[in-house]
């Protein structure tokens, strides 16, 4: 069998970055693949997160909530996305039309870290990590 | 044409045998066995709420694994140093994939334990990062065998910080069931990114691979007797202390604090994208200067930087820069302690006596998160942790200072012989 030559190989900070790049694209495909799966119908209503575009600011995201006719529930990690709630159909299409994103059902939202010794156990963390 | 220069155009064809070709396949590996384990919280609800079972259920399944990820760790790198890490990594996805698919179809709390537990804490002894770089450390020459390590380490650092959006992703698009299985489909991936180990020439006598065969037994009475080695593995379990309890006992801490939900989880969101920077530039460092005074410098600054931390006003400033600096110290531990023991004893045996330091981790770990609760709930507070958290750091840069970064006299008494 041909063994690989000793010598130092020719990859380094590059070969890193692209690896990290590659692995970065396959995730993106499949999560947003998953997320576009997830994403409520326009005659959907109750309790939804509405996603407005990034740099939305949190106030102008409050008011297109209120202004579609539903309650905001409270803010996310993410300042563009919200919880809110309204019953009766079509609340999803109303937030889009005052320029929500799109609108996902139960979806907890936040990063989870684990280190190399533990997965946190604790459901009573702040209501950023999860929201159920 | 000749033989050589037959093998010679093989080669060159065969891509996948080359050292940059495993690497890929070794850091993806990685990526994959370290993910699901760090979105498991994701499922305690609705697995806990299907069944009526209390949280207490969930949470044994998962003590279970993390004992079984440690004490395990040192036997599936036995097994890799023994037979090559392609097997071991190969059947040790199965094991994880096996524990995730089975999950959902977990009706009594003795098939959890089983599933959650038992396979997928064996599968992560064998699959996670450990086994990767003792499998790395067979292929790569010395000049680049930290630089391994650290993207190795940053490619599970990596993983653990992109799992848990797609677990919630998965779970809000096919249910959590559907979640489980995905994830355990994928973890299949392991087993075909394994068999790229097999053909890359890392046998175990291997050019690159150093110290004495002298059998298992004698390996880790040589380790234990080895005042270097037993440091080594002493200091590590500090690591394991301060991460479990940040990981566990941080978000709370902040939020009591007066901090905002939504800072508190970019906090940990930072430790996370900063974890893969201080992971691979460790592994960068530990080439180029002593690893002995890396470890003693992280340590010390994790002792540093929380006591500054818990002296301050709690601000968002500070809970930023805390963050930010905890990450880039957080798993940058691993590769100057797995490149002290490669230098220590060589390559030969690296994934054993890396792991029996990983168990040392796991054990650390667990004190951190139990003992955080327990004194917290003595105390009214998390003061007293957070002093111990400094106190053992700083400790265990004391411990990693006397270490001699040199091979331990048995290699070197074996090289000289050879």
């Amino acid at each position: 069998m041909q063994q690989p030559s000793p010598t130092a190989p020719g990859f380094g900070h590059g070969y890193a970055l692209a690896l990290g790049a590659l692995a970065l694209a396959a995730w993106a495909a499949v999560t947003g693949m998953a997320l576009q799966q997830a994403a409520l119908k326009e005659e959907d209503a109750g309790t939804v997160l509405a996603v407005f575009p990034p740099g939305t600011p949190s106030g102008d995201a409050f008011a297109a909530v209120v202004r579609a006719g539903g309650q905001p529930v409270r803010q996310t990690w993410i300042p563009f996305a919200w919880v809110a709630r309204a019953d009766g159909q079509g609340f999803v299409g109303r937030l889009k039309q005052e320029g929500a994103m799109t609108a996902y059902g139960e979806l907890s939202v936040g990063p989870a870290l684990g280190g190399c010794a533990v997965v946190s156990l604790d459901d009573k963390r702040p209501v950023g990590f999860q929201f159920k | 044409m000749d033989s050589s220069n037959r093998a010679d155009a093989a080669a060159s064809t065969h891509f996948w045998r080359t050292p940059g070709f495993v690497i890929a396949c070794g850091c993806l590996i990685a990526m994959l066995a370290f993910g699901p384990r760090s979105s498991m919280g994701l499922f305690i609800k609705p697995l806990s709420e299907a069944h009526g079972w209390g949280r207490d259920v969930f949470a044994l399944s998962i003590a279970i694994q993390n004992l079984l990820w440690g004490i395990g760790t040192p036997f599936a790198g036995a097994l890799a140093d023994r037979y090559g890490p392609a097997l071991v990594l190969g059947i040790s996805g199965v094991l994880y994939a096996a524990g995730l698919a089975l999950m959902p179809f977990a009706d009594n709390e003795l098939t959890l334990y089983l599933s959650a537990g038992v396979l997928i804490g064996l599968g992560l002894a064998g699959a996670s990062f450990g086994i990767v770089i003792a499998g790395f450390s067979r292929i790569v020459p010395p000049e680049k065998r930290s630089w391994s390590m650290g993207i190795a380490t940053a490619a599970g650092s990596l993983g653990q910080t992109l799992f848990a959006p797609t677990g919630q992703a998965f779970i809000a698009a096919y249910g959590w069931e559907m979640a489980l299985v995905l994830f355990g489909a994928s973890m299949l991936m392991i087993p075909v990114f394994a068999a790229s180990f097999a053909g890359s020439g890392g046998g175990k006598n291997a050019p690159t691979v150093t110290g004495a065969d002298i059998g298992f037994a004698a390996t880790i009475r040589q380790a234990f007797q080895h005042r270097s080695y037993v440091l080594l593995v002493t200091g590590f379990f500090v690591c394991g202390f301060q991460l479990a309890f940040i990981t566990t006992h941080l978000p709370p801490y902040l939020t009591a604090a007066g901090i905002s939900p939504s800072l508190a989880s970019w906090a940990m969101g930072l430790i996370g994208l900063f974890n893969v920077i201080g992971s691979y530039s460790s592994g960068v460092l530990g080439g180029r200067m002593s690893k002995r005074l890396l470890l003693c410098s992280n340590y010390a600054l994790r002792g540093v930087c929380t006591a500054i931390f818990i002296l301050l006003p709690i601000t968002p400033v500070t809970v930023i820069v805390y963050s930010a600096a905890m990450g880039l110290l957080w798993l940058s531990t691993v590769p100057p302690t797995s490149g002290l023991v490669a230098l220590m004893f060589g390559t030969r045996y690296l994934g054993m006596l890396y792991g029996f330091a990983f168990l040392s981790h796991q054990v650390g770990g667990f004190l951190g998160v139990w003992l955080g609760g327990v004194l917290y709930e003595r105390t009214g507070s998390y003061d007293v942790v957070w002093w111990a958290s400094v106190v053992l750091a700083l400790g265990s840069a004391a411990v990693n200072w006397p270490i001699a970064e040199k091979p331990a006299p048995s290699l070197a008494a074996a090289e000289a012989k050879a």
